[in-house]
């Protein structure tokens, strides 16, 4: 059993290195490739965990192989078009300026209840309000709406343009995040002063998030308030 | 790129090592096989004093290799021969017919493991 404990050890760190060595994009959506690979890891991984005879280098090995041989690959379609299009396929358009391309669908093996359910997680309805719809490699559909539908933005309406970028988390469960505090162009003094406001200390804070215009939001931790405050000015 | 770069450098290190643990192999294995032919031929000359000692030599060599071969080969390949080399001994002692059985079946096993461990076509598919 404590074979097995240990075994179980070493292949948990195995893995989330292979997760990391990786990337970010294996957390995402997966190419085919991605899939292949993910599936694998995960059954390799368990024989020697369930069986103490086998070496541990015969799960080792593989994972790591399969692993380097993925993150070579993507570097490879990175840099080289025909690669990628062997390795994941290429975009297939299933919607062309309003028409459902039936033998598109055909080749890609794409039900009207699939092409549906995909417009449907747009909020789509009704297939006539869709200019463009495009299958990625991944499987994923997006969807270019055609103009009368498309959502209004602040550029169409013309709005005045204000530039600001997003609040930042400055307290993490009582603890500063000096960093974060100066990325919203504040500073210490500051910040003891919001603090002494709410009569809260860093300590009791649970969240604290601010805005570069000085709007934060604050929320003590359940042992010292239930109360989540308001947004407000600093 | 740093990425690909580590990855063909742990690839390359993998395949090095895979090699490196084929020759490996095969010399141990090789090591313990003319071990097992030296106290075949003493116990065909009936030189008993001298077939014990060499198998004493033999089951040392052999606990060496075990340690190292249970890294790169299944266990279960490993039971038999463990099984054999535990037997040599007191069959020797004994004077007895099977003698000669256990070390030919020690060395064919011995064999096998060599062989399967390499990347022939055949073991490959």
């Amino acid at each position: 059993m404590t074979i097995v404990f240990i075994r179980a050890i070493i292949l948990y760190a195995l893995i989330i290195f292979a997760i990391r060595l990786m990337g970010k994009r294996q957390i995402g959506e997966l190419q085919p490739s991605e899939l292949v690979i993910t599936i694998l890891v995960s059954n390799i991984a368990t024989l020697p965990i369930e069986d103490t005879t086998i070496p541990m280098l015969m799960g080792i090995v593989p994972i790591l192989v399969l692993v380097c041989l993925d993150v070579i690959m993507s570097g490879i379609t990175l840099k080289s078009r025909f690669f990628r299009r062997i390795v994941s396929g290429s975009p297939k358009i299933i919607i062309r300026d309003g028409e459902i391309d039936q033998k598109q669908m055909e080749i890609l093996r794409f039900s009207i209840d699939d092409l549906m359910e995909s417009l449907h997680a747009y909020n789509i309805f009704d297939i006539s309000e869709v200019q463009f719809a495009i299958v990625e490699t991944t499987g994923q559909v997006s969807v270019y709406q055609k103009f009368p539908y498309q959502t209004v933005t602040n550029q169409g309406l013309k709005v005045c343009e204000k530039v600001q970028d997003p609040p930042a988390i400055v307290i993490d469960d009582g603890i500063l995040l000096q960093d974060a505090l100066e990325s919203v162009g504040y500073d210490t003094a500051w910040l003891a002063r919001i603090l002494a406001e709410n009569h809260v200390t860093v300590r009791e804070v649970f969240l604290l998030s601010v805005a570069p215009d000085g709007i934060y939001t604050l929320v003590k931790k359940q042992n010292v308030s239930s109360s989540e405050s308001p947004k407000r000015k600093g | 790129m740093r990425r690909v770069k580590l990855c063909s450098l742990i690839l390359l290190s993998i395949i090095v090592l895979s090699i490196g643990s084929v020759l490996f192999l095969n010399c141990k294995c090789n090591q313990v096989l003319s071990q097992i032919s030296a106290v075949e031929v003493l116990y065909e000359k009936e030189k008993t004093a001298e077939a014990l000692e060499k198998t004493d030599e033999l089951c040392r060599l052999w606990n060496q290799t075990y340690k190292i071969l249970s890294i790169l080969v299944k266990n279960d390949k490993l039971s038999d021969i463990n099984g054999i080399m535990a037997r040599l001994r007191p069959l020797l002692e004994e004077n007895n017919e099977e003698v000669a059985a256990e070390l030919q079946s020690a060395a064919h096993q011995l064999d096998v493991i060599r062989k399967t461990e390499f990347p022939y076509l055949h073991n490959i598919f």
